[in-house]
């Protein structure tokens, strides 16, 4: 406050107000002095400001463009490459899936095949059983034969023995048929249900690993289209902010016009104080009227000048501050945003990515389960083809004894024919020898069309599963590799992504901590109008003092025209008009600055002449 | 290479924000601080254009434009008046002592650089 207390107690002369004037120069003292540290005082305040403002500047420039950057590390080429990829991933492992799918139920439909051939196997088995027992039969009932005829039969001993022999041989080459068939079939048993209990699981993490790829793919592509949008936002902030920074320049320029308008008032008081100072008594009343009159004119003026100058400047550094907010503000957001866009929890890591690198890992484990499902099911092939093979071997030593036994039967029909009648008896044995011999052909037979068979059935598959199984194998090796290949740059990905969310968070931290510290330092405007409220208070009351002694008249317009040379901004010869319109009982208007400039406008905005 | 625009003005604070809006836009600043610290700098120094206040100590920007016009390395570079005088007959007095255009304070900095760019090319 610049109020002089002795001001307040001096009575005004309504004569000629001498003892006023003197007041009021001894006030205007105080008030030129104040006016002089608002004009000279702010200067350093406003280079300060306008160093940080650049500062704050080129770092949200920075901001926008680390997050332009990561907005690219997760729209650019390589999530494109890694799309494309994961299409083509989708698109093999539908078709390997479906493929191996196919296979196994084409094994599963062979073996299912097998085991009903193998069936057929009972009833040859049961024959060869038969055959063993009549074998048996008739090699004791030779023996007794033999033994009746005495000398006559004796050769039919060793027939019978033969015989003997060859029932064995039967009993033991069946049985060897059997055991294998059932091994055989508890194979086939065990595989077709292990085939159709895992066949549920594998169904389930053949959905879950598609189910989780298109899930990868949805948000590569989700990822993707945010991007491709938040590019447009981060290109509106930094417009935004370069708006701000528009505002603030211009703002920042509002330090010098106030300057200007001060130091013009300045002179117009210092001017008036030099009147006032050489007052004394020796005064006329004429001129004592007239200088109050002066008084009350330049004072008004003054204050009207000095409020706009002080409501300016306040409203330029309350703009830079708001504008300071607003760009602390806009870089949050984004920064805020573009972690949400790409997929980024937050800057400690937690990413998309790491839901793809999942759903990538369990495409993995489902690959690793077919192929271990396709490999277990070549097996169990080669091991019933193995199986077949050995019941084949059997089947070729019955096939023999069949041949021994029906020259066993022919031996035996020649011996009888050389007993004569006495023979007849081991004729008919001779006979039923034979019959046993055709009966064993025609079971041999009987299997060995079944084992043909089951070897064709398997055969085919054994043969062309081996290609196939090599070239699934080559294509889960082929889709393994592309997996470990999305897992590498999905890594690689995370790794820049949380690289630029640090960056980016540690930018926008400090540079919202250094805005706010740099609004909380700014006071200039609340300094300076708290001084331009002391002097405008003063003014006021040299006013109203004036006019009480002297009312305004018309004349004010008039004997003010010297200070209209002084003036260099349009705002300070309005405010000049305004104050003579209402001395002449016209209305005033309201100035601002953006009021004030001329209708005149060019290309570049009506504040710019080209000559 | 870049440009080179010098800008006087009395007000530290006004260079530094035309300063800041040419650098911005890939421009080189001398400043000068008035007149005829400008005509000092500008002595055997060529400069692409001047961008200069009105009222400045000891040389204001008229008599500064007279001089760069009456001198021979810059004389013909384009100057612009950046001031807050907006007084028609002043610009007159500009126009005539040789200034290429007038821009009246505040001003806006796509505003300056659009000038800028125009003049220069």
């Amino acid at each position: 406050m610049t109020s002089n207390p002795t001001y307040h107690n001096t009575p005004l002369s309504v004569a000629i107000g001498i003892d006023a004037l003197r007041t009021w120069s001894k006030v205007l003292l105080p008030v030129v002095a104040t006016l002089k540290l608002m004009a000279g005082t702010t200067e350093d305040e406003f280079l300060h400001i306008g160093s940080r403002m650049q500062s704050l500047y080129q770092r949200s420039t920075a901001v926008c463009g680390m997050s332009n950057q990561l907005v690219d590390v997760v729209s650019g080429m390589t999530v494109h490459s890694l799309t494309d990829r994961l299409h083509r991933m989708m698109a093999d492992m539908q078709s390997y899936l479906s493929e191996a799918r196919g296979r196994s139920n084409d094994s599963c439909r062979i073996l299912e095949q097998v085991q009903q051939l193998l069936e057929n196997l009972s009833e040859p088995m049961e024959g060869f059983q038969k055959i063993n027992k009549s074998l048996r039969m008739l090699s004791i009932s030779t023996k007794i034969e033999s033994a009746r005829l005495g000398e006559l039969g004796s050769g039919f001993v060793n027939l019978a023995i033969d015989v003997e022999k060859l029932s064995h041989q039967v009993n033991e080459k069946s049985a060897a048929i059997l055991a294998h068939r059932q091994r055989l079939s508890t194979l086939i048993g065990d595989n077709l249900v292990g085939v159709h209990s895992s066949e549920a699981t594998q169904d389930a993490t053949v959905a879950t690993s598609l189910t989780s790829t298109a899930s990868s793919l949805q948000e590569l592509i989700t990822v993707n289209e945010r991007c491709n949008r938040f590019g447009e936002m981060v290109a509106a902030i930094s417009s935004e902010v370069s708006n701000d920074i528009s505002e603030m320049v211009s703002s920042m320029q509002m330090h010098d016009m106030t300057r200007q308008q001060i130091e013009h008032i300045i002179e117009a008081l210092e001017r008036l104080h030099g009147t006032l100072h050489v007052m004394n008594d020796e005064v006329t009343p004429d001129k004592g009227l007239a200088v109050t009159v002066e008084c009350g004119d330049v004072c008004e003026l003054q204050e009207a000048q000095l409020r706009f100058a002080s409501t300016e400047l306040c409203t330029a550094v309350t703009t830079i501050i708001g504008n300071l907010r607003d760009i602390a503000h806009k870089q949050q957001t984004m920064a805020h945003e573009v972690r949400l866009v790409a997929g980024a929890s937050d800057s400690s890591g937690g990413s998309f990515v790491d839901v793809m690198s999942e759903g990538m890992t369990s495409i993995t484990s489902a690959l690793t389960s077919c192929a271990w499902a396709d490999r277990n099911m070549s097996d169990t092939m080669g091991r019933v083809a193995g199986t077949i093979s050995e019941i084949a071997s059997f089947v070729t030593d019955i096939e023999m004894i069949g041949t021994e036994i029906d020259l066993i039967a022919l031996n035996a029909q020649i011996k009888a024919a050389h007993t004569g009648t006495e023979g007849a008896a081991l004729g008919v044995l001779a006979e039923a020898i034979k019959r046993l011999s055709d009966e064993a052909v025609r079971q041999t037979n009987s299997v060995a069309g079944t084992l043909k068979s089951i070897y064709a059935a398997t055969e085919h598959m054994t043969c062309s599963g081996a290609d196939e199984d090599n070239q699934l194998s080559n294509r889960v090796m082929v889709l393994q590799g592309d997996v470990a290949a999305v897992l590498r740059e999905l890594a690689a990905m995370n790794c820049d992504i949380s690289s630029i969310l640090g960056g980016l968070g540690e930018h926008v931290t400090t540079l919202t901590s250094d805005v706010e510290q740099l609004i909380a330092g700014i006071d200039v405007h609340t300094r300076t109008k708290a001084m331009a409220d002391g002097v405008l208070g003063d003014l006021a009351r040299i006013v109203m003092e004036a006019r009480s002694i002297v009312p305004a008249s018309t004349e004010f317009k008039e004997n003010l025209r010297f200070m209209e040379q002084r003036y260099t901004m349009e705002s300070e010869r309005h405010i000049h008009e305004a104050i003579a319109r209402k001395r002449s009982g016209q209305s005033t208007v309201t100035v601002t600055q953006a009021a004030v400039t001329s209708g005149d406008e060019s290309e570049f905005g009506d504040n710019v002449d080209l000559f | 290479m870049a440009k080179l625009i010098m800008t006087a003005d009395d007000s530290a604070s006004v260079r530094q924000m035309v300063a800041f809006t040419l650098k911005q836009n890939g421009y080189d600043v001398i400043e000068a601080v008035d007149g005829k610290d400008a005509l000092t700098k500008l002595s055997g120094k060529k400069v692409d254009m001047l961008l200069t206040d009105l009222n400045m100590p000891n040389l204001d920007g008229i008599g500064l434009i007279k001089g760069v016009r009456a001198g021979t390395m810059n004389k013909f570079i384009p100057i612009v008046m950046l001031t807050t005088e907006s007084n028609d007959s002043k610009k007159g007095e500009g126009k005539a002592a040789g200034a290429t255009g007038w821009i009246v304070k505040p001003f806006k900095p796509e505003q300056l650089i659009a000038v800028v760019k125009k003049i220069l090319g």
